[in-house]
């Protein structure tokens, strides 16, 4: 039997979610990356097809008007977009065409739609949704814990979540990392309630096909959500192979094994039937051409191109990628004691798994209090299978550590079971020293050590946070260990945002800028947000270009050189470092060289009463707002 | 009742301990790291003190907060050091922070200041000084004379433009000359010559002035190295038509090499460079060359 969920754990768990959902809307101050900006595209762009289904459903549904509106970034399911775009019609603040003309050429089609609410920026409507989805999953990781584990876990596992540095800086952003880690994290709970063993599944049938439609609903959204969740079944194959198998091929009473199909639970069913149904209703460019858009989809994941790998001062470029990129990046990026409790959490675990093989449970002190004995194994799957997908020396990596994070959301329920360690600690020290303390004394303990435990990860997520991407932890000697050690430092063109602010003062009128990582759509969202002077234009052309950024990236080098050249200019005019490690170098093109001296054109005067006509780009206000 | 074991309770006491060192050690990468005043207090320094052949470095070299107040100096803004290139300044300012506050100059070097600050030290360093760079290929590109030798003809490369010989017209990697890319760890000023397939690209510099020490320099870029693409490919070096050294550069080889050949007499001498590969795909190879000699009444040789 699972603990059981009370309704104090619902309201505990969702205070979890609000207190990071506040903690995200304080920290805004978050540049955009560039797929974040092809997702505002696409947002944007989706959200035209509301109009239709509003105005005429019956076309909404064409293959025509489905073409039309999610034409861009097909490579990518479309829920997260549709949903990106409808609070920003719903929520942002877009700009007055009549107003303001120039913004016009903001948007697409050159027409802003009218703001409905208009409550908040557009960057934030656009990120709403996944704001609201990652706050959640403070609260599907408590309620996991307290469902599977016990209240400590699932509430230690839960605040270390909110305090991890990268997971944070991705929670904020409108990209599909951080929801389908959610909704991973979603489809696995509801599956393993679905599936407890065989007699309690027999006793209580109608719970379990309640969650195991859910699960399979959930599947299907989280598939719609990222090509992570495409994983997910071989995830739950391997552990009930691994620890049901007994269920599909009991004994009978010769003692033969014989298959039991009838005993395979139900969430696998309906994972097998609602999983592609959800998916398929929920991205529209399958309705017309399901074949042919599924056969792109795929082929287009299966084959993806290379990014490249700061790693320890070698870059890596192409295949084979070290096996451990994964492990040591976690165990850079995840703030120290939150490595110490996941090893302690694992190591737990290990020797326990070690010991009741060996028949010795009785040598075990502090047994983990797992609903059934196969948790633990479910969970380690979890936690194991996206870091191993990365770490598969065929798997492209993209720099960042955002593509195992649904493993490192199951590694926290580790370091729930690392901080039982601690607790067991403090009771081994009354029990030995023969101690006094009373129940408050130990629970304030307990929390004392939480704290302590907590706030240098706390202190780590909220330091730097804009720049949280690069964040690495003090074992390896904080920011400075990008510099020290050779590591990846920018993440892709957010850092541009941090400059802005230096360009907005400094930049004479009309300046043209080469933003270089920075996505022409994450230009567009600064200058709608009012962070870019609007008479700022990117220019994407070294030579012509009056301000290059350039963000640190070492395969860029050989770029920043040209740039540096082009611009006539060897030393940067402004730095973005963060505890005094650069991530974007601003570079200048010098004055220049006064134009040589005209002979004077004399005009004869006009004729009195009338004026010459006036040089008209002086007339305009704002200069270069056409 | 099983007891907790010693063991268990040390590891669980362990952690609050540990996280207690962390969150030190964390408040302290987080204050010593320089803020605008420290960066500039040190550009003061530097500025007030700078004289015509000086260089700027920092330490660590990737700490380059301060590059921005530079303008106007000679600032080495590469991401590691290279202390030989360092070398050929007169005087050498390293502006150090966190890991680099204080930073111990090379062997030869000697200390001429020190300044250290609460978060950032200026030092002043002299290059050894028994020596002086006499002659350096790469300045002297326009003595070159580059050709390309195909099986059967040499085409001779006469097109000199922005201290680049093309044989023909102006192409974005077929010429020898002045570039700067990144090679084994850092971008570095070099002569480019990319390997054509079936041809051996020479360059030679007819009057290299001797007696003293040919300091050469060989290597590919990073990005050859990372594309690991064509075969490995052969660099010589030849002294008045005597071969003095031959290297093979493997197809995913990082390092930056270097060699000292001595050049005896007072008479310039022919140096010329080959190279060659029997698969030419991204095999950008590029070199330097500077001829040192000893400062009268010294004898660093």
């Amino acid at each position: 039997m699972t603990h059981g969920i009370r309704k104090a754990d619902i309201l505990v768990g969702a205070l979890l979610a609000a207190c990071y959902f506040v903690m995200l809307m304080l920290t805004l101050d978050i540049g955009f990356p560039r797929d974040e900006g092809f997702y505002f595209k696409a947002g944007e762009e989706y959200s035209y097809w509301y109009d239709d289904l509003v105005t005429s459903p019956s076309t909404a549904f064409s293959k025509k008007s489905i073409n039309k509106h999610f034409a861009y970034n097909p490579e990518h399911p479309a829920l997260p977009k549709m949903m990106f775009g409808l609070s920003w019609r719903l929520f942002g603040k877009m700009h007055d065409p009549v107003k303001e003309p120039w913004s016009k050429v903001w948007y697409h089609k050159t027409k802003p739609p009218k703001p409905i609410f208009g409550i908040m920026s557009e960057s934030t409507a656009m990120r709403l949704p996944a704001l609201i989805l990652n706050s959640l999953l403070v609260m599907f990781i408590f309620l996991f814990g307290v469902d599977f584990f016990s209240r400590r876990v699932g509430f230690v596992a839960a605040a270390a979540w909110m305090f991890l540095p990268h997971t944070f800086w991705h929670s904020h952003l409108a990209c599909f990392d951080m929801p389908v880690t959610a909704m991973w994290f979603l489809v696995a709970w509801l599956f393993l309630k679905a599936t407890p063993p065989l007699e309690e599944r027999r006793k209580n049938r109608a719970r379990t096909w309640k969650f195991a439609i859910a699960a399979g609903v959930a599947w299907g959204l989280s598939m719609s959500t990222k090509h992570n969740a495409w994983f997910i079944p071989a995830v739950f194959v391997i552990w009930y192979l691994i620890a049901r198998w007994d269920e599909v091929l009991p004994r009978d009473a010769n003692g033969r094994r014989r298959p039991a199909f009838g005993n395979i639970p139900p969430a696998f069913w309906m994972m097998l039937l609602l999983g592609p149904l959800v998916f398929y209703l929920t991205w529209p460019k399958l309705w017309f051409d399901p074949i042919d858009h599924l056969s792109f989809y795929i082929a287009r994941h299966a084959k993806h191109e290379f990014y490249w790998a700061y790693f320890f001062g070698t870059l890596h470029t192409k295949p084979p990628f070290p096996i451990s990129f994964p492990f040591v990046m976690s165990a850079m990026t995840i703030p120290g004691p939150i490595v110490l409790l996941s090893i302690a959490g694992l190591g737990t675990a290990f020797s326990q798994w070690i010991k009741r093989r060996q028949g010795r449970e009785w040598k075990i002190a502090v047994p983990i209090p797992a609903a059934y004995r196969d948790t633990i194994l479910f969970v380690f799957l979890n936690a194991l299978i996206p870091f191993a997908i990365i770490a598969a020396p065929s798997t492209p990596i993209f720099g960042g550590t955002k593509h195992w994070l649904p493993g490192v959301a199951f590694l926290m329920l580790f370091v729930g079971i690392g901080f039982d360690l601690v607790v067991a600690a403090i009771d081994g020290l009354r029990e030995r020293f023969r101690l006094r303390w009373g129940k408050s004394a130990r629970a304030a303990l307990v929390a004392l050590c939480l704290a302590v435990v907590l706030t240098p990860a706390a202190f780590d997520t909220f330091h730097g946070h804009t720049n949280g991407s690069t964040y690495y932890n003090a074992f390896f000697g904080g920011f400075g260990a990008m510099g020290r050690h050779g590591m990846q430092r920018e993440f892709w063109g957010n850092t541009a945002f941090s400059a802005l602010p230096w360009l907005n003062r400094n930049a004479p009128k009309n300046a043209q800028v080469h933003f270089h990582d920075t996505a022409w759509d994450s230009v567009r969202m600064y200058w709608r947000d009012g962070l870019l002077r609007r008479d700022i234009k990117p220019r994407w052309d070294y030579q012509k270009a009056d301000y290059f950024l350039f963000h640190w990236h070492k395969e860029f080098l050989d770029r920043e050189e040209t740039g540096r050249t082009a611009l006539g200019s060897d030393i940067p005019a402004f730095v973005v470092e963060q505890d005094g490690v650069p991530l974007l170098n601003v570079y200048e093109r010098p004055p220049r060289k006064p134009a040589p001296a005209r002979l004077p054109v004399v005009r004869p005067e006009p004729p009195p009463g009338k004026q010459p006509p006036r040089d008209r780009a002086e007339e305009a206000p704002g200069g270069n707002n056409r | 009742m099983r007891k907790t074991s010693w063991l268990l309770i040390s590891i669980g006491l362990l952690i609050p301990v540990a996280s207690i060192v962390y969150f030190g050690m964390d408040l302290f990468y987080v204050q010593r790291a320089p803020a605008a005043p420290d960066w500039q207090e040190a550009a003061r320094v530097v500025h007030e003190g700078w004289k015509e052949g000086d260089l700027v470095v920092f330490s660590p070299q990737w700490a380059q907060g301060a590059s921005p107040l530079l303008k106007g100096l000679k600032v080495d803004t590469a991401e590691n050091p290279d202390w030989y290139e360092a070398s050929k300044a007169s005087r050498v300012w390293v502006i150090g922070s966190m890991d680099g506050f204080d930073p111990e100059p090379p062997d030869g070097w000697k200390t001429l200041s020190e300044i250290a600050g609460s978060k950032v030290s200026v030092d002043l360093w002299q290059p050894p000084s028994g020596r002086e760079l006499a002659y350096s290929l790469l300045d002297n590109i326009d003595d070159a004379v580059v050709s390309r030798i195909h099986p059967k003809r040499r085409e001779i490369c006469s097109n000199l433009k922005d201290s680049r010989w093309y044989c023909g017209k102006v192409h974005s990697w077929l010429f020898v000359g002045h570039s700067r890319k990144d090679i084994a760890g850092r971008v570095r000023d070099v002569v480019w010559a990319h390997a054509i397939d079936r041809t051996v690209v020479e360059a030679v510099w007819p009057k290299v002035p001797g007696d003293g020490t040919l300091t050469v320099h060989w290597g590919l870029t990073q990005r050859a190295a990372e594309a690991a693409e064509g075969k490995p490919t052969s660099f010589k070096v030849f002294l008045n038509g005597k071969a003095v050294l031959e290297d093979t550069l493997e197809v995913d080889e990082h390092t930056w090499h270097t060699i000292d050949i001595p050049i005896k007499g007072t008479e310039p001498s022919e140096v010329k460079f080959q190279i060659s590969s029997p698969g030419a795909q991204s095999r950008q190879v590029c070199f330097t060359a500077d001829l040192w000699r000893s400062k009268a009444g010294t004898d660093f040789l």
